[in-house]
């Protein structure tokens, strides 16, 4: 009889012990089809390249002179590289652009493609953030000098566009107090998510800044700093980064054109 | 009837074994995944797998690339039968602090099988006491604030979106 109920005892052991091995197969397939690691969230704010404005108009005026420059590129009338600045590159390695300037006029920017010379330094690669120039045989690296870049802030040249002037408190109000934006301003989103077409002004408060700032009431504002405005997030990601910026465009539909206002943040 | 309640009785054992060995974190990161289709990250969570449950720590939550909250604990249980999660110590991006207070100290979601299509919702923070239900069936979110003293004076333009009640309660009612 004692024997018997061991013999139970046992079996019973057995059953619990198979369904935790069991149990523990289904954990190690489960382990097999679920992800081994976290996703790699980059967030976005992080990756935004900051928004720069810059002056084509000098820079085709300087790319004439650059070919001047260029003829005299073997002559010893030239710059250390301690002098030059670069405000901004676009592409990699041997192919894109880069703007630079002298240090003691960096307003007057220079567009520069790889293979071209400027102050007798010639373009010879592009990098994350520097450029490679080249010198009777020496390599110069000229690293990128984000301060002096937004520095370089000045006046486009477009026929559909206006540009105003915002102190730097002003905006800093602002985001201190985006109650105070409500007040003064109303915007309304226009189309849905599928086919959104941008913010309508419906209000503008008179005497508040907005309303001196070119914006009409029924302008719709599709674009800020060449970001499509297609969601609330894309307005607050600009207003996030509201009090780090150095201008502002915004391109509005205003009846049948459309017009670029500019605002340059002193 | 020894034997059905022998096979159930074996089965809970499973069950149990199965909450027991299953790989939290992994499922963790697969509701990242998930998540993440709908352009909701969560990131830099410190995590810690109990027995039956899932400990975070240190969570940032964003939205479409955008910094929406950060969360000091959550502790997952998933036990199928029921299940929730609660959360300690979010606060909210600056953003929305000019519609509700930044902190909110608790957290609890709550499903049951008991109620199948209704998921449970409480919130205590800064702004007040907050029960939600979400039907599942009819994608219905209900929220019922009791406002705090704070969220009464300086939230006002926030309450007003909300539709007041005769006991002082705030309802907000949508379809999502």
């Amino acid at each position: 009889m004692k024997q018997h109920s061991n013999t139970k005892y046992i079996q019973i052991s057995l059953t619990l012990l198979y369904l935790v091995l069991f149990a523990k197969v289904v954990s190690v397939i489960a382990l097999w089809f679920l992800p081994s690691h976290s996703v790699d969230a980059r967030l976005q704010n992080s990756l935004n390249m900051p928004y720069m404005l810059v002056n084509f108009h000098n820079m085709l005026e300087n790319t004439k002179k650059i070919s001047q420059t260029a003829q005299y590129q073997g002559s010893d009338n030239t710059v250390d590289i301690n002098t030059l600045i670069l405000t901004a590159l676009y592409g990699q390695g041997s192919y894109g652009y880069v703007i630079v300037a002298l240090k003691k006029h960096p307003r007057k920017t220079t567009l520069l493609s790889v293979g071209e010379s400027y102050q007798g330094y010639k373009l010879k690669a592009i990098f994350l953030n520097y450029a490679l120039f080249s010198k009777m045989n020496r390599n110069y690296k000229l690293r990128l000098n984000p301060s002096s870049a937004s520095q370089d802030l000045v006046h486009p040249v477009m026929s559909q566009s206006t540009e105003h002037i915002i102190q730097r408190t002003q905006i800093n109000s602002y985001v201190h107090n985006p109650s105070d934006i409500w007040r003064d301003i109303s915007i309304q989103q226009v189309g849905t998510n599928g086919s959104f077409k941008g913010f309508r002004v419906t209000r503008i408060r008179r005497g508040t800044p907005f309303a001196l700032l070119g914006l009409r009431v029924g302008d719709l504002i599709v674009k800020a700093n060449n970001i499509a405005l297609k969601s609330y997030n894309d307005v607050l990601k600009i207003y996030q980064n509201l009090n780090k910026l150095n201008a502002l465009t915004l391109v509005v539909k205003r009846g049948n054109t459309e017009k670029d206002i500019v605002y340059e943040i002193d | 009837m020894v034997r059905v309640y022998k096979f159930f009785a074996y089965f809970i054992f499973f069950i149990i074994m199965l909450y027991a060995f299953f790989p939290k974190a992994n499922l963790y990161y697969q509701a990242q995944t998930y998540l993440a289709n709908y352009k909701i990250k969560i990131t830099n969570a410190t995590l810690h797998e109990n027995i039956f449950s899932l400990n975070l720590q240190h969570v940032t939550v964003a939205y479409e690339g955008i910094k929406t909250a950060k969360i000091a604990k959550m502790h997952i249980v998933l036990l199928g039968i029921s299940n929730s999660i609660d959360v300690n110590g979010i606060i909210l991006s600056g953003i929305v602090k000019n519609f509700l207070p930044q902190r909110i100290d608790k957290a609890s979601l709550h499903y049951s099988i008991l109620h199948p299509l209704e998921i449970k919702a409480e919130l205590k923070g800064d702004f007040g006491n907050a029960k939600c239900f979400y039907e599942i069936g009819k994608d219905k979110l209900i929220m019922q604030l009791y406002p705090s003293a704070i969220m009464k004076t300086h939230y006002k333009s926030s309450l007003r979106e909300l539709k007041k009640l005769k006991n002082g309660v705030y309802r907000y009612e949508t379809t999502l």
